[in-house]
């Protein structure tokens, strides 16, 4: 039976409604803990009672506490680490590209060493006393990090993150085919996919392959590549189905942009062209938003009208993470309206929904997006994440009760997803 | 470079066989005894797994337990590592992310029991403490912001037991059971809590302007 819900319930739910607003500071508050936890060198975890012994827990817990106040203190008094590349001096977050036929050696102080084969490109992000964040906007890179108890690198690429203490590996990123390959060689690293939450730990002499489209994970010995993720049953899926949106397809109508209807998504006249080509290669070297500037500058109508399908993506992804929104749903409406078939259709619906949500704020458009890609394909590998974003969406809409039917319908599927709580508070 | 490792956009079908054999291994998030032992084996991939699963719940709790807090951090911090401490003492791997929760109930419970010691030895107001409210972005809105300070003042001048007891339900909107397991007590002990948390709050509230609009309906909450 439903809890009868009274003005104290009315009033908490507005609380917790207002403090969810304070996100960001949430995020980093998690993130500066994230640190702290990972950096603390634990005593031998055992099975101590303590917990369970009230006379011992104040005692036991201020002592844990000071071990781990020591540990910080102690910490963060080392200096912070610098790195050179090819023997001069490095500069965070300044991009480094190596050569055809050279790599570029990245030298960090304590001793880790980061290799970016050749025309990889990459960037450090963030270096302190405890490790650096790299970004991989494209190519390979193998690295060898010394391992210290508060150690805390990581190498980004596109959606996935690869969290490291100590170990040797390698991280290959394809940014155009959304193509992650890690392999490693020795110590363990977890993969993380923040577009869905999944998380999985790749250790010594495993490699992984992810799809930043597909969003599956999957781990192999690494003495044998790991097959490739895609598969003929998810293809099925995606072509199965081919509904029609909402209140979307009114925005698809009104769009003025006529191409010419495709068959083959991949089909792409002007890829011999010079405005073409630039675009072209900086999407395939991962720059995206360098290349949306490029396809701005070409004239974006006319690119969209010659992109295939994924190209198309990709131009929405660059002008999506340039800001500009409009560019962003031209985009992916020509897509939609160009392949009628294709299915990257639900693809495009989930990143309309992420532009009307996170960059329009307008969230009522949001939720219609995110409910077609679920209509498009509701068993498709995008279905729990945009599942999880109509209730969110619906929720800053206002619309409780469709709030609380995509909770219920959430909960049925999705029990343990990341976004099962969200939807339990939604009901209560 | 030992390594050797295929470009990511390969086409080769999928591989079958002892020993290229595909291995779909589980997500840890599938299989929470795994991650306990790995806890207690004291794997560091699975302590950051253990984090980054639990983190949220937990930072949910604490915030609704303690308000908007400069020292959110170093409160999730502390959950983690006790808990991390004494998984050994964790008998059902299962009950995870419940025995987390009454370690996060505990330790919230703990900080605002300090805070309120160190309070008796102030004579003004705490400027960091009124900082607390603060939105961080400008898109927070007014009235929510001054509803959340209100409610959380009150919270402020009720004792820790009631104060966590009253915003485990209302609040984070747990049910009377889940609020006695939180808090590590009998059901009974909840609801009576939660009794004298509802006199209270409503005591102290009725002085508080921003508070006025829901007290106005405060006659019907003594029919529940």
């Amino acid at each position: 039976m439903a809890r009868p819900v009274g003005p104290l319930e009315r009033l908490g739910a507005r609380v917790a409604s207002a403090l969810d607003e304070d996100a960001a500071a949430r995020a980093h508050a998690l993130e500066t803990a994230r640190r702290g936890f990972l950096e603390h060198e634990p005593s031998r975890p055992s099975a101590s009672v303590w917990f369970s012994v009230p006379r011992f827990r104040w005692l036991l817990a201020a002592a844990g506490a000071l071990v781990a106040v020591a540990a910080l203190v102690l910490t963060r008094h080392r200096a912070a680490i610098a790195f050179e590349v090819n023997n001069t001096a490095g500069v965070a977050r300044t991009w480094l590209a190596a050569p055809q036929g050279a790599a570029l050696d990245l030298t960090f102080s304590e001793g880790t060493r980061v290799r970016l084969e050749a025309t990889a490109r990459a960037r450090v992000t963030d270096i302190d006393e405890h490790g650096a964040s790299l970004t991989l906007e494209s190519g390979r890179l193998h690295a060898e990090v010394v391992h210290q108890p508060d150690s805390a690198w990581k190498v980004m690429a596109g959606p996935f993150t690869v969290r490291v203490t100590g170990t040797m590996f390698d991280v290959n990123w394809d940014a155009t085919s959304q193509q992650l390959a890690v392999a490693v060689e020795r110590g363990s690293v977890s993969v993380r996919d923040a577009s869905t939450g999944l998380e999985q730990v790749v250790r010594a002499s495993e490699a992984l392959r992810a799809s930043g489209y597909e969003h599956r994970l999957v781990v192999a010995p690494s003495s044998e590549s790991p097959a490739e993720p895609a598969s003929t049953e998810h293809a099925a899926a995606m072509d199965a189905s081919d509904g029609q949106p909402a209140d979307p397809a009114a925005v698809e109508a009104r769009d003025p942009v006529t191409p010419p209807t495709a068959k083959n998504s991949d089909s792409s006249p002007e890829k011999g062209s010079s405005a073409g080509d630039e675009w072209r290669a900086l999407a395939k070297r991962g720059a995206l938003r360098e290349a949306f500037t490029a396809a701005d500058a070409a004239g974006f109508t006319q690119t969209c009208a010659a992109a295939s399908s994924s190209e198309l993506l990709l131009l929405g992804d660059g002008a999506r993470l340039s800001g500009n929104s409009a560019r962003a749903e031209e985009a992916l409406l020509t897509l939609r309206r160009r392949f009628p078939n294709d299915a990257r259709r639900a693809a495009a619906a989930f990143a309309l929904g992420k532009v009307a949500f996170d960059q329009r704020r307008a969230y009522e458009q949001a939720a219609a997006w995110f409910s077609t890609c679920l209509r498009e394909q509701p068993g498709g590998p995008l279905a729990r994440e945009t599942a999880g974003r109509l209730i969110e969406a619906l929720r800053r809409a206002d619309d409780s009760a469709g709030a609380r039917r995509a909770a219920r319908d959430y909960l049925e599927k999705y029990p343990e997803g990341p976004h099962a709580d969200l939807a339990r508070s939604v009901l209560r | 470079m030992a390594m050797k490792l295929a470009p990511p956009a390969s086409s080769r079908p999928a591989r079958a066989g002892s020993s290229g054999e595909v291995v779909r291994l589980p997500f840890v998030g599938e299989n929470t005894a795994s991650l306990v032992a790995g806890l207690r084996a004291g794997d560091p991939a699975m302590k950051a797994l253990f984090f980054t699963r639990y983190a949220p719940a937990v930072e949910r709790l604490v915030t609704h337990l303690i308000g908007p807090d400069r020292e959110l951090a170093d409160i999730l911090q502390e959950v983690f590592v006790q808990a991390l401490s004494s998984v050994g003492s964790l008998r059902d791997p299962t009950a995870l992310k419940p025995w987390l929760l009454r370690i996060a109930t505990h330790i919230a419970r703990r900080t605002l029991r300090n805070r309120t010691r160190r309070g008796w030895l102030r004579f003004f107001v705490d400027a960091e403490e009124e900082a607390r409210f603060e939105p961080a972005t400008e898109e927070l809105d007014a009235e929510g912001r001054e509803t959340v300070r209100a409610v959380y003042t009150v919270l402020g001048r009720m004792p820790a037991d009631e104060r966590i007891a009253f915003a485990l339900r209302y609040i984070d909107g747990m049910e009377l059971t889940e609020v006695a397991e939180a808090c590590a007590v009998s059901l009974a002990t909840a609801k009576r809590r939660i009794r004298r948390a509802d006199e209270r709050f409503l005591g102290i509230a009725g002085r508080h302007p921003a508070l006025e609009k829901w007290l106005r309906e405060g006659a019907r909450w003594q029919d529940r």
